[in-house]
């Protein structure tokens, strides 16, 4: 009887280390990215990929959202600096009136969120196309007398479910003063 | 001590001094004595307690093993997640993904070939020469009449217009 009961302790001990060794990347884990002078966490499945975009600093991606050799699930932030005179909202403007003259891009919505306690502007929009079409969410953020653009893209039908990894990495998004 | 009952024997004579230090001995253990009597008489110590026993030893061998086995099981388990969170984000540089999309209008970075389409503007002087033209009267010699005896020349000079 002793027996037994050693063996039931031993076989629920082995259960619950091997439950605890068991990780849920794209639940649970995260990792973080630190470079650049800034820094993030993203989700713990995704991966740092080489942006190749104007201004661009880093860029993470689903791996598992590549169609054609480019993933569709993904957050570029691009930096520009702001020239003497000028402010975020001006450059912002400037840079829609001229984006929107592609007409690859339509505009679905154009207004401000609060990000860590700052008044950010944000502009959504999706390709122009009636087949998968991409839908991006891009937020500006004024730090340090730079700006930081944080795109986030995602296939329209399925963006709504990413909004929770876009907002992980919006919201742990930080400029380490130099 | 050994020395003054040595020379008691040989029967040589005590020194006062040995004397003295007898009697001083016998006052000291005179009051060792009295000072264990009130100790005794006074000073009681406590009951001894009955120390309570423990078991045998307690954990068997069986219980002993397990035990280590959890322990290590657990910081076996502990540095093994550990290491298993800490690899994605050694692995997730060098990817050969690549991501174009933008916030900013594409610039088109080639040079436009700007042809300039210079026009020759024909000149065109119109020099008005004015004719000039010029009349020359060749003079007319009329023939001279002579009559009677009187000769005379006429001469007529027509200048020309200029027109």
């Amino acid at each position: 009887m002793r027996k037994y009961i050693v063996l039931v302790i031993f076989l629920v001990c082995s259960v619950v280390f091997a439950s605890g060794c068991v990780t849920n990347k794209s639940t649970n884990t995260t990792q973080t990215y630190a470079q650049d002078n800034i820094s993030f966490t993203y989700p713990g499945s995704w991966e740092v990929v080489n942006a190749t975009s104007q201004n661009a600093i880093v860029a993470v991606a689903n791996p598992n959202s590549v169609q054609n050799g480019t993933p569709t699930t993904l957050v570029v932030i691009q930096k520009t600096d702001i020239p003497a005179g000028s402010d975020i909202n001006t450059i912002y403007n400037s840079n829609y009136a001229t984006f929107f003259n592609n007409t690859n891009y339509q505009r679905i919505s154009d207004g401000n969120i609060t990000v860590n306690g700052q008044n950010a502007p944000e502009n959504v929009y999706e390709t122009n196309t009636t087949v998968n079409p991409i839908q991006y969410s891009a937020v500006w953020l004024n730090e340090s007398g730079s700006i930081y653009v944080i795109l986030s893209a995602a296939p329209a039908s399925n963006f709504n479910n990413e909004t929770m990894n876009f907002n992980l990495i919006l919201n742990s998004f930080k400029v380490q003063s130099t | 001590m050994a020395v003054d009952r040595v020379k008691k024997l040989q029967g040589k004579e005590v020194t006062e001094q040995s004397k003295e230090y007898l009697s001083d001995k016998k006052k000291a253990d005179a009051d060792i004595l009295e000072k264990d009597a009130l100790i005794q008489k006074y000073v009681t110590n406590p009951p001894e307690k009955p120390v309570a026993q423990t078991g045998s030893s307690g954990l068997s061998k069986g219980k002993i093993g397990l035990l280590i086995f959890v322990v290590l099981a657990f910081f076996v388990g502990t540095g093994y997640g550990v290491y298993v969170m800490s690899i994605p984000a050694n692995n997730s540089s060098g990817s050969t993904i690549d991501v174009n999309a933008s916030a900013f209008p594409t610039v088109n970075n080639t040079t436009a070939n700007q042809t300039v389409n210079q026009t020759n503007t024909a000149s065109t002087t119109t020099v008005v020469t004015t004719p000039t033209t010029t009349t020359t009267v060749t003079p007319i010699t009329k023939k001279t009449t002579t009559t009677g005896g009187t000769t005379g020349n006429s001469t007529k000079q027509n200048n020309g217009t200029t027109g």
